[in-house]
């Protein structure tokens, strides 16, 4: 029961702040429903923009290769959110997190960052090698001093 | 005044939201418009499926599984259930084979310098 001015005032406030934050889930829910959020590359690797600029006109972009790391960095996500959701509905308040927990979905998190760290490394190195080949190539280059 | 609602409308809507979404992710994949094509492939372009990233998968799935089935079997609780260091170093030891692999592949087809 709600009584007194600030009583009633914070109630308000709670209220208006409660149904700003339900309309912004079902916004994004609807949204992603629609497709207008669009969850197709959700799981993707990003394509190599060199690559798709290597195709033709007339073919299809590729489309890029699903991520096992992304893939579990999701199934980890939503069962420890989803676990933690049920927990606190029943509960009724904040309930702890382990810290064994807390390392899982470290280990999960810096596995994904780990994966797009070679990858990035690969590619630029893969860049480096064909610019020393092209440099090499090159009218007028010095085979032996590279210059 | 009676606001002994509220709360009640916040998690049923948060669990909704929560349902939704996770319902139209896994639809999306089952029907293909998240594609999953070439999970289990360093490159696209390769055949069959490489071991490393199959033992990833397998481990995420069963640890996942048996964290839901321990979570939820124990009822009305105050905390996460607690991940046994075993279990952490297995998972852990998957991730680990699983990128030792990714980088032997990456210097072996993505172009990086020679060892």
């Amino acid at each position: 029961m709600v009584t007194g001015y600030w009583g009633i005032l914070s109630a308000v406030i709670a209220g208006c702040l409660a149904v700003v934050i339900c309309v912004f889930a079902l916004i994004i829910a609807w949204r992603v429903f629609t497709n207008q959020i669009n969850l197709t590359y959700l799981l993707a690797e990003p394509a190599d923009p060199d690559a798709q600029a290597m195709i033709a006109d007339n073919v299809p972009p590729e489309v890029p290769k699903a991520s096992l790391s992304r893939f579990q960095f999701l199934i980890f996500t939503f069962v420890i959110a989803g676990v933690y959701l049920v927990l606190c509905l029943e509960s009724g308040k904040f309930v702890d997190i382990p810290q064994n927990v807390i390392l899982l979905l470290g280990v999960s998190g810096t596995s994904y960052a780990a994966s797009k760290g070679i990858q990035a490394a690969a590619k630029t190195s893969q860049k480096h090698s064909e610019a020393v080949v092209a440099a090499a190539n090159a009218p007028g280059a010095d085979p032996v001093n590279g210059a | 005044m009676s606001w002994i609602w509220l709360p009640r409308f916040v998690e049923i809507t948060v669990a909704a939201w929560f349902v939704a979404v996770g319902g139209v992710i896994l639809l999306r994949m089952i029907t293909g418009a998240i594609p999953l094509d070439g999970m289990l492939k360093h490159d696209r372009r390769s055949f069959g499926l490489e071991f490393h990233r199959l033992q990833l998968l397998a481990v995420t799935l069963m640890m996942a599984a048996g964290y839901l089935i321990i979570a939820l079997g124990r009822g009305h609780a105050q905390t996460l259930p607690d991940v046994s260091p075993p279990f952490l170093l297995a998972v852990a030891g998957s991730h680990l084979t699983y990128l030792g692999n990714k980088f032997a592949q990456s210097r072996k087809w993505g172009g990086m310098t020679s060892w």
